[in-house]
């Protein structure tokens, strides 16, 4: 409950607060909140805060574990697998999934590849060094972009 | 195929590289699945190419037991 335990040290004013987490449109969803209560004619102002407290490891750390595979196997789970499907039936970790929706996109557009992306990293990367509170604060020419390990 | 990737870091404990592939199915619908019979590479794979439903083993049980994964390979 972030939103009241800084509502707590700015005061508790009688102002609705509302806690959200939604990935990594957390902080749009916050915003949109806001811009809601404004455009509904609810508040004069809205305040959106985000804060995060986060591991390196990302997703490697415990969402691509593999369920154990068991001597003798059941069906089991949404899809009535008998082991993990990641590898399997494709990849659900984040770096393959936004591959594929990148893959995609350059498929339907013109003028859209590989360069293209590593210059929205390069931008991104140099847009951390500016930023004092960036987890990562590490510039990349476009050339260390392009040929930094693939990792999906 | 809509669109692929080919995974080199792949989660722990899954045997790479592998090409994970979206496919717009013939007569509606669009499934994610592996690529195989095909090497990873970009020289085998790119997007619009036509793949056609195919099964390989992925395994057996101690009570041989085989399992069975659908994926896609070049058509």
């Amino acid at each position: 409950m972030v939103g009241q335990r800084i509502q707590k040290q700015i005061g508790q004013t009688a102002i609705p607060t509302y806690n959200c987490a939604n990935a990594c449109a957390t902080g749009a969803t916050a915003l949109r909140t806001a811009i809601l209560a404004v455009k509904a004619g609810e508040a004069d102002i809205g305040l959106a805060i985000g804060c995060e407290q986060m591991g390196k490891m990302g997703q490697l750390s415990e969402a691509g574990k593999q369920r154990k595979d068991r001597d003798v196997w059941e069906p089991s789970g949404r899809h009535g697998s008998v082991m993990g499907i990641e590898g399997r039936l494709g990849t659900g970790m984040m770096p393959g999934t936004f591959a594929q929706a990148g893959m995609e996109y350059a498929y339907e557009n013109d003028g859209v590849g590989f360069e293209q992306f590593a210059r929205v990293a390069q931008k991104n990367h140099a847009n951390s060094v500016l930023n004092p509170l960036a987890q990562y604060r590490d510039e990349y020419t476009l050339e260390q972009v392009m040929a930094a390990e693939m990792i999906a | 195929m809509r669109s692929f990737t080919i995974v080199s870091r792949t989660a722990k404990g899954v045997p790479g590289p592998f090409v994970s592939s979206i496919i717009d199915l013939d007569g509606g619908g669009r499934v994610k699945a592996n690529v195989v019979n095909c090497e990873p590479s970009p020289d085998a794979v790119h997007t619009g190419m036509m793949v056609r439903l195919t099964t390989f083993g992925v395994g057996t049980d101690d009570e041989d037991t085989e399992a069975v994964c659908f994926g896609f390979e070049p058509a």
